[in-house]
């Protein structure tokens, strides 16, 4: 009896239990990602701040900070909102509760793995995409469990029409699943390390695509459904215009698949690509602004209330934000902006005021909606709410406008050339230390920023707290109101299956045409060049440098610029890293490029150098990697190495495979001994310090230019 | 028959004829959706998050 009035109860009410979850599971990993992130940020303006510890150092939580704030804290975030409107859209439960709760339990796990993997180590060395090829796979699964979650719940649907919000939250499940499985493609060594498929070149516009689409289909597309859906619902009116919103949905599905090379301008990828990548991201700007609009006019007429209700607020300043970003972001993509402020703080500025402006404040504007609702109460304090949002303004305010002028500051530093032709600043370093000033600034920024959301955790505490009732479902009203079966004719809009069918075909016809023709690398490449691969005691500093996520402060790409050329040396070559699994050319530049750093200085600097980078430079901010030299090199895995890496097709002999371990260990011993000779001390026969060193010495110096 | 088929993807014309193909197919929805379809039909849709769902919304 009771069996039967349980699920009488369930296919009458919506499953909000499902959105409680999320929605309190965002709130602790806004609360991680945040913390890690000022933790970042404090070693930028002081270095000691990584307590000599590894796994606290800047290569190892910068990975953290990205992939918390964007799969943790928005993924979060994005699920409990598409949990809620959708079952409300479509007035009816979510197809099975088991398969909401796998996805629950299993999007946390995979949050834990990363959490415990990325500080050691494990990584796969591109930025978003850092996640080993097991805690890979447990996406994969996880994903296509909410996928046949979210499409059944289609397919059970009252409501025939699917409301816009719907299609951007198909068109990010199928997107998203097409992204992350072709950009993680990799084949294992061992079960903590995997070499990506692609190479070089390729894999720098795989990477990108997944990147830029990362921010399209992950931090934009499911956002404005929630847009599309909790405005309306915050103001009680429809849209602005549907029509405007229809326009938005097409224009971004078909456009932003394609804009993933403004990351790459005056690289060694070839021209017509980043031509390419530069028309389509400044079309973007169009459709964008229309759908700032549309969130915008939805207030007309109300805009007076706006000073009364925090709530209208967050989302008003979310809007604006998305349109300072989508305005920003064409403006990079132009190659004389691009070739000023790329690799700079610039961009961090820029993600920032996407991240924390746009989906930060529209997920807390979404959690003070969705809360009270959920637990049948009121909002504890609206002058709390209130006080998050000034806190938060100021926050963002501050970071983003002191890495703006940091990075427009040290990209116009860079460029600086004397009335001789030569560098103003040759020394790196000075340009470093001219914004470190702003790094605190921007610190100062995250700060009020966490502290504002502070103020929400508690507000929100209290407003849960507050019900002293028993948690139920929300019933479905108007049950029997099923225009499923009216007989009357729908449009595409009506079909979920044709409509994904369509919007997976928008996406695909960008990607292939972008990437199917560097599969032909071939073509780009000059017969008459020849690279050769690292050997084996280099493959494996370079496996180190991985690890150590020296490339989120260093680039390894001389960009095709004059002052480039001056202070590095000849541009990079699509040749040089023909044979790079992960390519390394890197988006910052902390520090300076590495390309062709091998043989600028002797063994001995860089020993020196790596143990506490201020003996060689007394201003660095570069961490001390003295754990380098008690780590001993893994020779059983070498062979092992090289073997995938030649079936991926680095050109080792069979014998170069055989002999990898034997080959590493007596190079190794060839630079120790070296460095004992100049009087080193320390016990150094082995250790992982000699493996970065033969790396360093070799970028640049294996042909390919 | 794939592999045929990228093999002849390298050449350009059909790039070019594919993309003005996808172009056209994007302006024909935008014009289809902006000019075409009745108001009426977008005031309609754009109602359907406004159903009072939840016990304590206003
Ligand atoms: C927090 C950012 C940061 C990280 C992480 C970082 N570096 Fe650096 N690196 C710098 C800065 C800043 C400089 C310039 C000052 C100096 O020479 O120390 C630099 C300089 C260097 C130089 C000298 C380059 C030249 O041309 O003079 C080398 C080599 C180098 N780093 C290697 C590495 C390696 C290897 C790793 C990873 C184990 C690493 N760095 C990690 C910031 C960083």
């Amino acid at each position: 009896m009771k069996n039967s009035i349980e699920i009488n109860h369930r296919s009458t009410s919506y499953d909000d239990d499902i959105v409680r979850k999320f929605s309190l599971a965002t709130m602790v990993w806004a609360g991680v990602a945040m913390l890690v992130g000022i933790l970042a940020a404090l070693q930028l303006a002081y270095w000691p701040f990584n307590g000599g510890v590894p796994w606290m150092t800047f290569g190892r939580i910068r990975p953290l900070h990205t992939n918390a704030a964007i799969f943790a804290f928005a993924g979060n975030a994005i699920f409990a909102g598409i949990y809620h409107s959708t079952q409300r859209l479509l007035r009816t439960r979510m197809l099975s509760d088991v398969l909401s709760r796998i996805h629950f339990w299993g999007w946390q796990f995979i949050i834990l793995c990363a959490a415990v993997t990325l500080p050691l180590g494990f990584t796969q060395g591109k930025e978003y995409a850092e996640l080993e090829w097991p805690i890979d796979i447990l996406v994969t699964l996880v994903w296509v469990v909410f996928a046949i979650n979210f499409f059944g719940t289609l397919v059970k649907r009252r409501e025939k029409h699917m409301y816009v919000a719907i299609w951007f939250y198909i068109a990010t499940i199928v997107t998203v699943a097409v992204l992350y499985i072709v950009n993680a493609a990799a084949i294992p060594v061992s079960f903590f390390k995997s070499y990506t498929v692609w190479a070089g070149m390729q894999d720098a516009l795989v990477q990108w695509w997944y990147g830029h689409n990362a921010v399209a289909f992950f931090l934009t597309t499911p956002f404005l459904g929630l847009m599309y859906y909790y405005i309306p619902k915050v103001v009680n009116a429809p849209i602005y215009s549907y029509r405007l919103s229809i326009i938005h949905f097409w224009a971004l599905v078909f456009i932003y698949i394609w804009a993933g090379p403004h990351h790459l301008l005056y690289t060694a990828l070839p021209d017509w690509l980043q031509n390419l990548g530069v028309v389509f991201s400044v079309m973007l700007w169009a459709p964008s602004w229309g759908g700032m609009i549309n969130g915008l006019l939805t207030f007309k007429g109300r805009f007076g209330l706006v000073r009364s209700e925090p709530i209208w607020k967050f989302f008003i300043a979310a809007l604006t934000f998305y349109g300072m970003a989508t305005f920003e972001g064409p403006l990079l993509s132009i190659k004389s902006v691009s070739a000023l402020g790329h690799y700079t703080d610039w961009i961090i500025g820029h993600v920032h005021g996407a991240a924390l402006g746009w989906n930060g404040f529209l997920i807390f504007g979404m959690l003070y909606y969705i809360v009270p609702l959920l637990w049948n109460t009121k909002l504890y304090s609206k002058k709390l709410a209130e006080q998050h949002f000034w806190l938060g303004l100021t926050g963002i305010v501050l970071y983003y406008v002191s890495m703006v002028v940091a990075g427009i500051t040290q990209g116009t530093m860079w460029k600086a050339t004397g009335a001789d032709g030569q560098l103003v600043y040759p020394e790196f370093i000075e340009t470093v230390t001219r914004i470190i000033p702003l790094y605190w600034v921007r610190t100062l920024g995250g700060i009020l920023y966490l502290a504002g959301f502070l103020v929400m955790v508690y507000n929100i505490i209290k407003t849960i707290k507050s019900n002293k009732e028993p948690l139920t479902d929300t019933p479905i009203s108007n049950l029997t109101n099923d225009n499923i079966r009216d007989g009357k004719p729908r449009l595409i809009e009506g079909y979920a299956t044709a409509f994904t069918i369509l919007a997976l075909l928008a996406i695909l016809v960008g990607t292939v045409i972008e990437i199917y023709p560097t599969l032909n690398v071939h073509k780009y490449v000059n017969p008459e060049i020849t690279t050769q691969p690292f050997s084996a005691l280099e493959q494996e500093g370079r496996d180190l440098y991985v690890r150590e996520g020296c490339y989120l402060c260093h680039s390894q790409q001389i960009r095709t610029l004059v002052d480039e050329k001056l202070r590095y040396g000849d541009p990079s070559t699509i040749e040089e890293s023909i044979y790079d699994h992960p390519y390394q050319w890197g988006s910052k530049r902390t520090g300076p490029d590495l390309a062709r750093v091998g043989k600028k200085y002797p063994d001995m600097w860089h020993y020196q150098h790596m143990i506490d980078p201020r003996q060689m430079q007394p201003k660095s901010i570069m961490p001390n990697y003295a754990w380098l030299l008690k780590g001993t090199i893994d020779y059983s895995q070498i062979k092992k190495k090289l073997n995938v890496l030649k079936n991926l097709g680095v050109p080792y002999t069979a014998e170069q495979v055989q002999n990898a371990d034997v080959d590493a260990e007596k190079q190794a011993q060839g630079i120790a001994d070296e460095l004992k000779s100049q009087g080193v001390q320390e016990k150094i026969d082995h250790k992982e310090i000699l493996a970065i060193i033969a790396y360093l010495q070799a970028l640049g110096q294996k042909g390919g230019h | 028959m794939f592999k045929l088929a990228f093999q002849n993807f390298s050449d350009s014309r059909l790039i070019a004829i594919g993309f003005i193909l996808f172009m056209i197919t994007f302006i024909g929805a935008l014009i289809w959706t902006v000019f075409v379809q009745k108001k009426s039909f977008y005031d309609q849709l754009s109602h359907l998050p406004l159903s009072a769902e939840d016990k304590n919304e206003k």
